[in-house]
């Protein structure tokens, strides 16, 4: 298990450079000068405009630009912002929102969509499991700013159930509560299809016939020893899905006007801001291949036949 | 092409259907005959051909230029002189929809081809040949899996040159090359696990055995037999594809005016919902059946090549 878990973490560390190597290429590329505009209306005295070059290294080739930045990054360093705030600060500021709208829409799709799962892949073919399959080929077509858009008009502007948007940078829960299921609505459809089907196979298996033959009640055939079977690739979904909800929050934190990190990149990609991209980005990438390694991990209570030793 | 070469493959005969004697019974043909009979495949063929067919001919359905704005007209209802009535601009609703079709066929198409042919290349070679080029190449993958297809495409899309913004076909070309950049590595995992599954059958061994060279064995032997999870997965993509064009041209990223995309049309009729939810009802329709023919197509043709499923 040990040996395991150090090999990992020694894999994830070509996969973290090379997707910030990647990000950084990219935001090297952007269009524009950082010091546009940075003096008022008229370019900037020469004297300056070489320190400001000097300290973001903007006059290295992209190689040694790069490296500048990892080795900084290795010591917790995220830079600074072309306006002098440290990002350290910033994703301080902004990580823990989204962080808490991606938790509560995981657990919103983990709870619903196993729910709706299991009622369907028990009855196969009933007019619940029909009504769950259309319901849920609704939700997977109708793109996230439709089905965002709509419910913020209806269940929050026309009927007052839940806050039109979100007023400050410490959102309540109950003010994150709509934004979540909005962002974990594809997800749930997407987990209830997935529970549905491995639960509809392996009820089918012989080992929940035995258990249903030595006596067990169907209750405990179908949770202890199906369900828990069929949860594995329910499992890895979710785990990958809670990394792509962090980066796809960015359509719900523009709707809901959540001060989140997607919104926070979004804008830095369109003040160039590249310190604070590549930043935000090296932590969600980060905060994916962790995940990925618990769920690895989590393999191994769900079927004990899966060992990492 | 996949069609015949699934055909080639050795035929797999099915006990139930011992019947028909004498016909040629393949993969291919069983799935076909499968499908045939799935009304949710006919249903989303059709959806499927009337959405083409708008692309490739708009002028067939409307007459009316979707970008002559009747600024006198602008924000009418459905009903008052057009068929979904006019947007802020005054431009006709109706043909703003016919004429976005384009766009989104466009991009799920050409997104779904790159990625199946660069993921399934890249699958192919790194579980055919393994040993370190398969770790090289999964590791490769990893980079661009691990990062969010979103903001991934956001900032290749930004950090692009000027070059792109030149003619409608370079726009277009623009978003499906972020996508493609970002979406090919899951095709390519995919694609590496059939391959590692087919490899070590009886009758690739045999192949080998026989002096066949590797273009050859992985030609007509491997490709016929690993292709069928790409072909559903790449079917479903298509639909998350047209949905992800949509998604960055609202966010003002992909493709922009003049271009005529749904994804444009809902972005400018949310800020008025509380008045005009008619603006965002009949872009967000058009995109939602667009996504739902190609996901039900998807899911038809996994029941048909999935024999567990039957």
């Amino acid at each position: 298990m040990g040996t395991y878990i150090v090999r990992r973490l020694l894999q994830m560390i070509p996969v973290l450079i090379g997707a910030t190597f990647l990000i950084f290429a990219m935001v090297f590329a952007l269009p524009g000068d950082p010091l546009d505009g940075k003096c008022g209306e008229r370019a900037c005295p020469p004297a300056y405009a070489a320190a400001f070059e000097e300290k973001y290294n903007l006059n290295d080739p992209l190689p040694v630009q790069y490296f500048k930045y990892v080795g900084n990054l290795a010591h917790g360093d995220f830079g600074e912002t072309y306006n002098g705030i440290k990002v350290s600060d910033q994703l301080k500021e902004r990580y823990p929102v989204t962080v808490k709208l991606g938790t509560m829409a995981v657990v919103i799709e983990a709870i619903l969509g196993i729910l709706a799962g299991v009622l369907t892949g028990i009855r196969k073919g009933g007019f619940l499991d029909n009504l769950v399959l259309i319901a849920t080929l609704v939700v997977i077509s109708i793109p996230i700013f439709v089905i965002g858009g709509l419910a913020q008009y209806f269940l929050a502007v026309k009927w007052g159930l839940f806050p039109v948007t979100v007023t400050s940078g410490e959102a309540t829960f109950y003010q994150l509560l709509l934004p979540a299921i909005v962002l974990g609505s594809l997800s749930v459809a997407y987990v209830a299809r997935l529970t549905r089907t491995n639960l509809a196979e392996n009820l089918r298996s012989d080992y929940v016939r035995t258990a249903i033959s030595k006596g067990l009640t169907k209750r405990r055939a179908y949770g202890l020893h199906a369900l828990r079977n069929s949860l594995i690739p329910v499992v890895t979904f979710i785990g990958f899905d809670f990394g792509a909800l962090l980066g796809g929050a960015i359509v719900t934190e523009s709707i809901f006007n959540i001060p989140g990190v997607g919104n926070y990149i979004f804008r830095s990609i369109k003040s160039r801001d590249g310190a604070s991209v590549v930043g935000a980005v090296t932590v969600l990438v980060l905060v994916y291949l962790v995940v990925n390694l618990i769920v690895d991990l989590l393999y191994g209570l769900l079927d004990p036949r899966i060992s990492h030793d | 092409m996949t069609e015949q070469s699934i055909v080639e493959a050795p035929p797999t005969v099915d006990p139930h259907d011992a019947g028909e004697v004498g016909e040629e019974r393949s993969l291919a043909s069983d799935a076909w005959r499968a499908m045939r009979r799935n009304p949710l495949f006919w249903v989303s063929a059709v959806m499927i051909a009337v959405f083409v067919v708008m692309a490739a001919f708009p002028g067939l359905f409307t007459r009316t230029d979707p970008t002559v704005p009747v600024l006198a007209e602008a924000r009418s209802r459905p009903g008052d002189g057009t068929w979904f009535g006019r947007d802020i601009q005054g431009y006709d609703i109706y043909a703003r929809c016919i004429y976005g079709a384009r766009a989104s066929i466009l991009v799920g198409l050409f997104t779904s081809i790159g990625t199946v042919l660069l993921g399934g290349t890249v699958g192919v070679i790194a579980g055919y040949v393994g040993g370190w080029v398969d770790s090289l190449l999964s590791r490769i993958g990893d980079v661009f899996f691990a990062i969010p297809l979103l903001l991934g495409a956001i900032i290749f899309l930004v950090s692009l040159p000027d070059f792109f913004n030149n003619n409608y076909l370079l726009i277009v070309l623009k978003v499906v090359l972020a996508l493609v950049v970002l979406g090919w590595p899951s095709l390519a995992r995919l694609m590496r696990s059939s391959v590692i599954q087919v490899k070590p059958n009886d009758y690739v061994q045999a192949a080998r055995a026989l002096g066949a060279s590797p273009g050859r064995i992985i030609r007509s032997h491997v490709l016929p037999n690993a292709l069928a999870p790409m072909i559903v997965v790449a079917t479903i993509n298509l639909g998350a594809y047209i949905a992800a064009e949509a998604t960055l041209s609202f966010l003002g990223i992909g493709l922009q005016y003049p271009a005529i995309s749904w994804g444009i049309d809902i972005s400018s009729a949310i800020v008025g919902l509380r008045t005009t939810p008619h603006m965002l009802f009949f872009p967000g329709m058009f995109l939602s059946l667009a996504v739902l023919a190609f996901i039900m197509l998807g899911d038809a043709v996994r029941d048909a090549l999935d024999p567990k499923s039957r």
